[in-house]
């Protein structure tokens, strides 16, 4: 029996496209090159859609979200549909406006609690308002300052992070994909860093998660 | 193992480079806050709980020892970590193959290769360990 040289698809011989994958078989009477030597595994992976954050057909915020949603909310689905081999630049680029977002959300809760702590400590620890104030303000300063560094060090520590990953996934005959495949999952992983807009548990909560 | 030298693919990500720029830019910077007395001290958690070394103590006073230019004490404090370093390093200097003969280094190792380094490797970590122990590190 004749067999669909893409899919291995039992043929009855007549057709000129293979009714389960759509390989042209015969074109104009002529049969059509046997396809190249990949192995259906592959094949299957290089099927699967952009992320859609790297699928630049879309708006931006469009895709962000929707890829802040996938990962969160659907995070099976987006690691075993989508294809992580991807430009990393796309995957660092979205770490650093994630995390930039959780650090600007921490230094926002750290403003307001601290206020209200500083006064409730003022109050009653007999301390002089004016010494605390300025406490918080040289805090607040500090972390609006460190904002400036927030990016660069997401960079480091998602390349020191996959590198790491990657290396014990090498060990263990895990790492089958590419580094940009470990690269990308672990940069969009950063995405459950954006519970920090739940105050006090957020962060741990994202680590967890 | 084999060492092979195969050609660079335009487009392709020369990670080995990425690497070098990242951890020189950040080992800059780390010297930087050192010589001026800003940079942070860790503690290790896992020494904090247990009163015992985790496998990568020492690592933060390795660093501070290079930065001070002290290499055998530096070595002295995690030797598992410091040949690790020097051995990654070397790896991220062949990102420099690339720009000037537009090569790329591949090491290639065995099914048989590959599992006998992965023991050595599981033995070096395991005595480190017990060095770090033993020394009170």
């Amino acid at each position: 029996m004749e067999k669909c040289p893409q899919c291995g698809f039992a043929l009855n011989g007549d057709e000129s496209v293979c009714p389960n994958c759509g390989y042209v078989l015969k074109s104009d009477g002529i049969a059509s090159p046997p396809p190249p030597p990949t192995s259906s595994g592959n094949t299957e992976k290089n099927d699967r859609p952009l992320i859609p954050f790297a699928d630049s057909s879309k708006g931006f915020v469009d895709r962000f979200l929707e890829t802040v949603k996938l990962v969160i909310f659907s995070p099976r689905q987006f690691f075993s549909n989508y294809n992580f081999k991807s430009n990393i630049g796309m995957g660092i680029l979205f770490a650093v406006i994630v995390g930039f977002i959780s650090a600007v959300l921490n230094l926002v809760y750290q403003l307001v609690f601290n206020t209200s702590i500083y006064s409730i400590i003022a109050r009653f620890g007999n301390i002089p308002v004016k010494d605390l104030q300025f406490q918080n303000a040289i805090g607040v300063f500090g972390g609006a300052l460190s904002l400036i560094f927030v990016p660069i060090g997401i960079v480091i520590a998602l390349f020191i992070t996959s590198g790491i990953y990657h290396l014990l996934l090498m060990m263990v005959n895990g790492a089958n994909e590419g580094f940009e495949d470990t690269f990308n999952v672990v940069a969009y992983t950063s995405a459950a860093t954006l519970f920090a807009i739940v105050p006090f548990c957020g962060n741990v909560f994202g680590v967890i998660f | 193992m084999k060492f092979k030298l195969v050609r660079y693919e335009k487009g392709e990500i020369n990670i080995p480079l990425i690497y070098f720029l990242v951890f020189s830019f950040s080992g800059l910077i780390a010297f930087a806050l050192f010589r001026c007395g800003l940079l942070p001290t860790f503690k290790c958690q896992f020494k904090e709980f247990t009163g015992h070394p985790c496998p990568t103590c020492g690592t933060t006073r390795l660093v501070l020892s290079i930065f001070q230019f002290k290499i055998r004490d530096a070595f002295l404090f995690n030797p598992f970590m410091f040949v690790s370093g020097v051995i990654f390093g070397l790896w991220t200097l062949t990102g420099f193959l690339p720009l000037f003969f537009k090569k790329k280094l591949i090491v290639q190792f065995g099914k048989r290769e590959k599992k006998v380094i992965v023991i050595i490797i599981a033995i070096m970590f395991l005595l480190n360990w017990a060095y770090l122990w033993i020394e009170g590190i």
